[in-house]
């Protein structure tokens, strides 16, 4: 038997840093400014304070873990065998449809930025197969991939963030005011949304690791002063009125970018480099995905060095949620104003929903039964 | 054994997925050749019967004999006219991800900007950043298809306009996001302006045989043609996505003393004895006090303008010796800018526009109290009592008469 899907906590927060920059460039900056204005570039920061809380009852619902167990394991104990296989089907269709909605935004962002004469099949087809095939091995896999990548998408974002705080208008961010904080508890909603996706799927992925206090808290910190800086830079750069009708600011921020006046237009570059965030993003949900639907059908969803086209011990699942992915990528959002409804409304809905009701639902109904 | 062949075709599978998704490969891919590329720099816009009017132009250095290439189109809009451009072209393949200046033709701007605005926005070559500027008195097209020579062309040109505004206080480049941003915000801004002029540059003693058989022709037909230029000529005024006014070089200076982005500048006055003096602005700034009424209205706006300034030159023989000559001097440039200053503050009341961001500046010193009247500063302003008060302090004189042992 090869050796156990272990890697440590680090190197899954790792993972989840590089998870985060997918939704955070697709939804975070538009949707912050559209609700808080000229104050979004602050709305990260008033997230911050729930994200600890539910970090902490994350924390709390996983040390509750029994040698072996999963966050899936530990739902089914604290439901109950059949209510559990109800929440765990659920579970696995919203982790396949999400995965397939992030490779369709993935392909989305090819289309509006560097393939505009092209339609999003090629691209979804291409990302799924890849995110297919990434959850079909262990999911140290795309921890060390994340290893690997992070690296050079915090350098490439570094280089942007200075370059664009170095030439904002100060005018564009201030003055920020008290009588701003409802706006700005609104702007708060985007950034909770996806640091709770990401938190969600880390549940899903410690599973073979050992949950410890230190880390989790001051990356969560980190990732909302990130939030924030790239708020403020794009913010800087177009002012809010301009800012919340660009459909991508981000991306328009980098084309506008002029680096040492020699190297510019590098957003294809930037794009083409969106693809890693996107690919683990969807392969990591595929993964939580199979992880809750074998064992909603009562298989072993622990990897035991099986080979990577092996079908045996329910593994046949996984291209089960790989086909479902794919079919939600193909035909959930048929044209932009569909892509547009799912990202700005359905998907944050859906999201904040399950970490924020259902999890927690789990943890109290598991308290009460006595079962946790 | 199996297993690394599954590892082998999974690692070929990647490998293919990621180059065709890196749009370096021939599968979905848009790759074009640079050398086959014609490299567009300049685009202009103008109004036509048809919808648009299209013209574009390369640098120089772009077409086999060095000179700039000039193109023009026509279409219901920009992209039809674009494509129009590219079915007619005999030259390489179109180029319009570097395009560095947008041109836009009066009529054209009065007509409305937003459609352009809009269309920069939206497009997927252009860069949002794009600079943009208006042709006070011509059509885009004139300047982008006249301007320059052989050797250069009309990106040179306004290239040379946005490294003198850069260096100086009386101009400053909008950029499409700019525009964009100030519209959205204050419903008004203000946009480059450049006028047509004839170059500076003489023709070279030492012709080419083309350009003497030109000039022969051209002698033959009798309509020789200076070489013409673009030159800054102070803002055009946009206000609801329409141009409606110019403020001109002269005055524009006062722009950058409101905005408090000023820079050095000259400034000619003359002397009671009718003597000439050109001072330079170095630098300056304003400062906003709004003044609020017992009751919580606004009821005055005081502005104050500090601008230091050098002699630059001065006819006559005499230095300036004398400290009551030196006084002299500030109060004339003083009240040199209070004119031109009063000027901009009152286009500024009579467009009910507040295209000097009067309304952030003031949010920004006072935002609890401000922020209820800030959309509707512009109409406010219009009523608006304003009192002005402009100091000047001479820092050098560079007079000759100091250099002496």
């Amino acid at each position: 038997m090869k050796a156990a899907d272990r890697y440590d906590r680090g190197q899954l927060l790792s993972l989840c840093a590089v998870l985060l920059l997918s939704p955070a460039l697709r939804f975070c900056p538009t949707a912050s400014i559209t609700a808080a204005g000229r104050a979004a570039w602050l709305s990260p920061l008033a997230a911050l304070p729930p994200l600890l809380l539910y970090a902490l009852f994350l924390r709390r619902f996983l040390a509750l873990r029994r040698e072996g167990e999963g966050l899936s394991e530990l739902c089914a104990r604290a439901l109950g065998e059949k209510a559990a296989r109800v929440f765990l089907l659920l579970s696995a269709l919203w982790f396949s449809f999400y995965a397939g909605f992030v490779v369709r935004a993935g392909a989305e962002r090819f289309i509006t930025t560097i393939y505009p004469h092209s339609g999003p099949a090629v691209f979804v087809v291409v990302l799924s197969l890849l995110s297919a095939l990434a959850a079909l091995g262990p999911a140290r896999s795309l921890v060390r991939t994340a290893k690997l990548v992070l690296p050079l998408l915090t350098g490439a974002l570094a280089l942007i963030l200075f370059t664009a705080l170095f030439s904002a208008k100060p005018e564009n961010l201030f003055p920020v005011t008290f009588s701003d904080l409802p706006q700005l508890l609104r702007g708060a909603l985007p950034t909770l949304d996806v640091l709770l996706g990401v938190t969600v799927l880390f549940g899903f992925l410690c599973a073979p690791t050992e949950v410890r206090r230190a880390g989790a808290a001051t990356r969560l910190v980190g990732a909302v002063v990130f939030l924030s800086l790239l708020d403020a830079a794009i913010l800087g750069s177009f002012g809010a009125e301009l800012s919340a009708r660009l459909t991508r600011p981000f991306f328009s921020l980098v084309r506008n970018l002029v680096f040492f006046r020699s190297v510019e237009r590098v957003e294809a570059l930037m794009v083409t480099l969106w693809v890693f965030p996107d690919f683990l993003l969807a392969a990591a949900a595929l993964f939580a995905a199979q992880l809750c639907l074998r064992r909603a059908l009562g298989k072993e969803a622990v990897w035991r060095g099986d080979a990577i086209f092996s079908l045996r011990r329910g593994r046949w699942l996984i291209p089960v949620c790989a086909l479902l992915a794919l079919a939600a990528a193909l035909w959930a959002a048929p044209d932009e104003k569909s892509f547009l409804f799912l990202s700005s409304r359905l998907i944050p809905a859906l999201n904040l929903s399950y970490a924020l009701l259902a999890l927690p639902f789990v943890y109290v109904v598991g308290k009460r039964t006595g079962r946790l | 054994m199996k297993s690394t062949l599954y590892k082998i075709i999974a690692a070929l599978l990647c490998l293919g997925a990621a180059l065709s998704l890196s749009g370096c490969a021939g599968l979905y891919a848009n790759v074009r050749e640079v050398e086959d590329l014609l490299v567009i720099q300049t685009l202009g816009l103008d109004g036509d019967p048809a919808g648009v009017r299209l013209t574009l132009a390369s640098g120089a250095g772009a077409a086999a004999d060095d000179a700039p290439l000039r193109l023009e189109g026509r279409g219901p809009s920009v992209t039809a006219a674009l494509e129009q451009i590219r079915s007619r072209a005999n030259e390489e393949d179109l180029f319009c991800a570097h395009i560095s200046h947008v041109l836009i033709g009066e009529s054209a701007a009065r007509a409305g900007l937003e459609a352009a605005l809009a269309y920069i926005c939206r497009s997927q070559e252009l860069r949002i950043s794009v600079p943009l500027y208006v042709l006070r008195g011509q059509e885009a097209g004139e300047a982008v298809l006249r301007v320059g020579s052989e050797k250069n062309g009309i990106c040179d040109a306004l290239d040379s306009v946005n490294g003198d505004v850069k260096l100086r206080g009386d101009g400053h480049v909008t950029t499409a996001s700019e525009l964009a941003a100030d519209l959205a915000r204050q419903g008004s801004g203000l946009v480059c302006a450049v006028a047509l002029q004839p170059s500076a540059e003489q023709p070279s003693p030492q012709k080419s045989a083309g350009e003497e058989a030109r000039e022969a022709f051209a002698a033959q037909s009798g309509d020789e043609e200076p070489l013409l230029t673009v030159a800054a000529a102070g803002y055009g005024v946009v206000k609801d996505g329409k141009l409606c006014a110019w403020i001109d070089r002269a005055r524009a200076v006062a722009v950058g003393l409101l905005k408090n982005q000023s820079g050095p500048c000259e400034l000619t006055v003359t002397e009671g004895s009718g003597e000439t003096v050109t001072l330079t602005l170095e630098r300056g700034e304003s400062a906003l006090r709004p003044v609020w009424g017992g009751d919580g209205r606004l009821v005055r706006l005081d502005v104050q303008v500090r601008s230091e300034a050098t002699l630059a030159e001065r006819g006559g023989e005499e230095g300036l010796a004398a400290r009551a000559d030196e006084e002299e001097l500030c109060a004339l440039a003083e009240a040199a800018l209070s004119e031109r200053l009063g000027a901009v503050l009152q286009l500024s009341k009579e467009l009910r526009a507040d295209f000097l961001g009067l309304g952030s500046r003031l949010e920004r010193a006072e935002p609890a109290r401000f922020r209820p009247l800030l959309p509707a500063f512009p109409e406010l302003l219009a009523d608006l009592p304003i009192r002005l008060s402009v100091r000047v302090t001479l820092t050098h004189t560079n007079d000759v008469e100091d250099l002496a042992p």
